[in-house]
């Protein structure tokens, strides 16, 4: 039951990656990343971190993607349909995309993972919300805090560059 | 058993939730009416309360009239998404006070329970928009729709920060996501009193979320015709009724839990309690539909961005400053 729950939430997520890489309607790529995103909430649903998935829900497909599709809205619908989707550079990535896929295959047969056990004991005891708090504001409340300020300062700099863009 | 039990809850609440949104319609035509000195819905049985099963009837006979140009897809998922989420939302909702069964468990009057009820609410609330902002991208380049959406996307990305912002001090003084215990926390007086800043700023949010008037810019009818909804017809078009109907039955729902106290209140059972708010909340939107003008979309992110974000951040810091040195948050 955990497997087959699994591999259709496997299949939500990658397909919807999928979808993304190949969509030529770049309105069609970010419905599909929406899609890929509710993948990944429901991965983590099955690790029991609910906290975590309502906020991949909330932040990446509720914010995020709300948010590209208004700067595509907003953009000149002629320079949306005159950036090229795709290039005759495939190669390269591909070659590196094989030797990714052949060194994960490589790690998966090294530690003799059981493709039966796909999706089973997977619970992380006690992460929830409380935990993530916990860890955060009492063990990592110096880096955090860290974060908090490189992200005000690289949301700063961001009005900066198009301040001065426009005078 | 409990899979069955869930089913069963499921059928119910889709059920009840269409039948609701149906006669809010009729509600709502009425009581604008009686607000503008007209009598509303009349003809069509006793004081027209047959009228929204005719509406409905209507609605499955009319022709489906899809553009050439549309993204044929998308097109058929707008509206389904934009019905589907908010019933996804609308089930983490209870419709009654929690039983306690005699063997000790709990039985809740929802179909969905869990630690973080509310999270969930909003994470369906946050996708819901997605239906509308399809409905544009869909419509095969009409001026109308495109622009609809694009001030839902404008719209979404203002009020939702303060939607959750809002929510976070309730959440902060009760200790809890779950809908229950913030009701248990708000057994002697009801958040509202505590958080005034707080649910203020969450009754205009709420109204954004769902797009009525004085905020309902994505349809605004004298520029963009039926904004989004311009080029659906029939069926299509009623499902994003369904949905923005359903909507208003989940904010008004967590309104009255988060802020007015859910089912506690004096001298009246809980469930009649509970459903006297909601009900308000319903009306209150009838109300402001009646009574304000609409804003720009620029106002309203003025409003969400330059007025309501900076007094919830000081609202948060002011919550969490009394609640550590144990001072009554008011």
């Amino acid at each position: 039951m955990e497997g087959i729950m699994f591999y259709i939430i496997s299949i939500i997520t990658v397909g919807g990656a999928l979808g993304v890489l190949l969509s030529r309607n770049p309105y069609r790529a970010a419905m599909w990343m929406i899609f890929s995103f509710f993948g990944i909430a429901g991965l983590f649903v099955m690790l029991h971190a609910q906290f975590n998935a309502m906020l991949q829900i909330i932040v990446y497909a509720g914010a995020i993607a709300v948010m590209i599709v208004l700067v595509m809205m907003v953009m000149d619908k002629r320079t949306l349909e005159s950036i090229k989707r795709f290039n005759p550079q495939a190669f390269w990535p591909a070659l590196i995309g094989i030797a990714l896929l052949a060194d994960l295959s490589f790690l998966a047969y090294k530690f003799k993972i059981n493709v039966g056990n796909a999706g089973k004991h997977l619970t992380i005891n006690g992460s929830n919300t409380q935990m993530i708090g916990e860890i955060l504001f009492k063990h990592y409340l110096l880096p955090f805090e860290v974060t908090a300020i490189i992200l005000l300062v690289a949301l700063i700099g961001a009005v900066v560059l198009t301040k001065k863009d426009i005078s | 058993m409990e899979v069955l039990i869930a089913i069963i809850k499921l059928i119910i609440v889709v059920t009840v939730l269409s039948v609701y949104v149906m006669y809010a319609t009729w509600y709502e035509r009425k009581v604008i009416g009686h607000m503008q000195q007209r009598i509303g819905p009349k003809r069509v049985g006793w004081h027209g309360l047959l009228q929204p099963i005719a509406d409905t009837l209507k609605s499955f006979w009319k022709e489906d009239v899809i553009p050439d140009k549309a993204d044929k897809p998308l097109f058929w998922l707008a509206p389904a998404l934009a019905a589907t989420f908010p019933f996804a939302a609308a089930i983490a909702i209870p419709f009654a006070p929690p039983l306690h069964l005699a063997d000790g468990k709990i039985f809740y009057f929802s179909v969905f329970h869990s630690k973080i009820d509310i999270l969930y609410i909003l994470g369906m609330m946050g996708l819901a928009s997605f239906g509308v902002l399809m409905a544009g991208i869909a419509s095969g380049g009409s001026k109308y729709s495109f622009t609809g959406s694009q001030r839902e996307a404008a719209q979404v990305v203002s009020y939702e920060a303060i939607l959750a912002l809002a929510l976070l001090n309730p959440i902060l003084m009760a200790h809890s996501l779950n809908l229950e215990k913030i009701v248990e926390a708000q057994r002697h007086l009801w958040f509202v009193f505590y958080q005034p800043f707080a649910f203020v700023a969450f009754v205009i949010a709420m109204i954004a979320a769902t797009a009525r008037v004085p905020f309902d810019l994505p349809e605004a009818e004298p520029e963009l015709v039926a904004g989004h909804m311009t080029e659906f017809s029939g069926l299509k078009m009623g499902l994003f009724f369904f949905g923005q109907y359903v909507m208003i039955f989940v904010v008004s729902a967590l309104a009255s839990i988060v802020f007015l106290g859910g089912w506690t209140g004096p001298i009246l059972p809980g469930f009649v309690w509970y459903w006297i708010k909601i009900l308000a909340f319903i009306f209150l939107y009838t109300w402001f539909w009646g009574t304000f003008p609409r804003y720009r979309y620029d106002q309203l992110m003025d409003i969400a961005w330059k007025a309501l974000l900076p007094l919830m951040v000081l609202n948060i810091l002011w919550t969490g400053f009394a609640l550590a040195v144990g001072l009554p948050v008011l």
